[in-house]
């Protein structure tokens, strides 16, 4: 009788550990969510002021600068936790034409010898790193949730009290794996 | 030329003429100075091998006389033994200790010269950071710094001291309980400025496996986390923990992880660690070998192995930088 009750307690003890591991990896998951965040936030108020500073200069590059603009609007719009596939899509849209935007900056040397917007660059470089850093931490957050979820026991016990993984990866697109040079601005 | 302005390469390959025209002039007096020191230094051993037997002898009949009066006599004739022994080593070893000073203090700011703006200082540990706020040394009691210098290479402030530090532990001689002090860490301490700015802490210690649990307890990583990256290769070859999962990754990119590998692979050293700390990197080498030795009491000065490797050892920190890419502000 005694070995039933202490079966029954470490099974009892392994549920409770697996039910709380779960439970951290979701918000974990959902923290390093907003991690993301609040740094395409940062980047969202940094286009206005650069595209500005740039409308001087790059009259060229016109298309391209109401691109972005317009692409920093729709990714606005959309709510990270309704549809987060559709900002991940948007944001690395927004990427790629930031990249092609930093690309095109190299033709233009009276605006790189402008030490504003130099600053206002080296800001840019500054957030898509802190993006990149936030995106890769939200990645090895999903792998964890996506583990807990698949592999037994834990996958049982996620079952049991419904937690699923609902959350994307954040994937690069393929365009923007391609490194860019960004010390070539600042030469 | 400025020496932030030279690689690596055209380092080693200017050194040559710098040696034939400024070092060896003043290593021809300082060969003098060996000489005398290591006339001292025979003496002194001469001295001791002469003192050894005639204490000796004395101390035994000392002990025997005593013992005849008290029992517990052979604890005092231990202690003359060992205070004996303390006292020659401390005899011939003061040539020695004399010498490495007055050589050191000559050679070492006239290698430096050749970088340009560097300052040497003999016997003094990096004090602009608390380096218990590193992490990077476990627990310690005594701190000694032998080789520092400070300067700018690449427009990147470096500050580098050869460092020992220890411990006082209770150990037991001769079923006899007594402290000693044990060495905790050796090696060369390199405290870098980052590219980067950043206001948290992240620490890369060594992955010493199943050790990890007593080094994560002598560093007091308290407030940290454990951060488990997507490389397979620089996890098994470190642990990270950092006070914020974001910024890690932010210093930790992929690119800067393969040149910390490069680093570790680069470095013959027992253990590579880093603390990245007040937009600072501090890098602790680990080993056993005594750096920056560019003169021997037993060698002549006019050999210039010694000056070339304290040289190619100056010029292989320096070399961090370059491997870390921290010159350049690529954001990678």
């Amino acid at each position: 009788m005694t070995a039933l009750w202490i079966t029954l307690a470490v099974v009892a003890g392994i549920f409770y550990l697996l039910y709380v591991s779960l439970i951290q990896k979701r918000n974990r998951l959902k923290e390093s969510a907003s991690g993301i965040d609040v740094q395409l936030k940062k980047r969202y108020d940094l286009i206005p002021n650069l595209m500005t500073m740039a409308a001087k200069y790059m009259e060229h590059e016109k298309s391209l600068m109401e691109e972005i603009t317009k692409l920093r609007s729709e990714a606005m719009k959309v709510d990270f936790n309704v549809d987060p596939s559709k900002k991940f899509e948007l944001d690395n849209l927004l990427s790629q034409r930031l990249n092609d935007f930093k690309l095109s900056a190299e033709n233009y040397p009276d605006m790189k010898s402008n030490q504003t917007m130099l600053n206002a660059m080296e800001s840019l470089n500054a957030v898509e790193e802190h993006i990149a850093a936030a995106r890769r931490f939200y990645n090895s957050n999903v792998t964890a949730l996506k583990n807990a979820v698949e592999i037994f026991p834990s996958s049982l016990i996620a079952k049991m009290i419904g937690i699923k993984l609902d959350m994307p990866y954040f994937e690069a697109e393929e365009a923007a794996k391609k490194s860019v040079n960004a010390a070539e601005f600042f030469k | 030329m400025q020496s932030e302005n030279r690689n690596i390469d055209e380092l080693k390959s200017g050194f040559e003429t710098f040696y034939q025209s400024r070092i060896l002039p003043i290593m021809q007096d300082m060969e003098k100075v060996r000489q005398k020191y290591l006339r001292y230094f025979i003496l002194a051993c001469c001295l001791a091998i002469v003192a050894i037997p005639l204490l000796m002898c004395g101390i035994f009949y000392f002990q025997l006389g005593a013992s005849i009066a008290e029992q517990n006599s052979s604890s005092f004739a231990d202690s003359a033994i060992y205070g004996l022994v303390v006292l020659i080593i401390t005899i011939c070893a003061t040539p020695i200790a004399l010498y490495k000073k007055k050589s050191k203090s000559k050679i070492m700011p006239l290698i430096l010269q050749y970088f340009e703006g560097f300052n040497y200082q003999y016997k003094k540990t990096i004090s602009s950071v608390n380096i218990n706020d590193t992490r990077l040394i476990g627990f310690y009691d005594g701190r000694e710094g032998d080789d520092y210098f400070e300067g700018v290479y690449k427009n990147v402030p470096i500050k580098v001291s050869e460092e020992k530090f220890t411990q006082r532990k209770l150990v037991y001689r001769n079923n006899k309980p007594h402290y000693e002090n044990v060495e905790v860490f050796h090696g060369v301490l390199i405290l870098l400025d980052m590219n980067k700015n950043f206001s948290g802490q992240t620490v890369v210690l060594q992955d010493k496996g199943f050790l990890n649990v007593f080094s994560k307890v002598s560093r007091d990583l308290k407030g940290l986390s454990n951060v488990k990256l997507e490389d397979s290769v620089f996890e098994k070859e470190f642990e990270v923990f950092a006070s914020d999962q974001v910024e890690a990754r932010y210093l930790l990119t992929t690119a800067f992880m393969e040149r910390m590998l490069k680093l570790r692979a680069a470095y013959h050293a027992d253990s590579v660690e880093f603390s990245f700390l007040n937009n600072q990197l501090f890098i602790a080498l680990k080993t056993k070998e005594n750096m920056f030795e560019a003169t021997s009491i037993f060698k002549s000065c006019l050999d210039k192995k010694m000056v070339e490797e304290a040289f190619m050892q100056i010029v292989s920190i320096f070399a961090i930088i370059d491997i870390l890419s921290l010159d350049k502000r690529i954001g990678l």
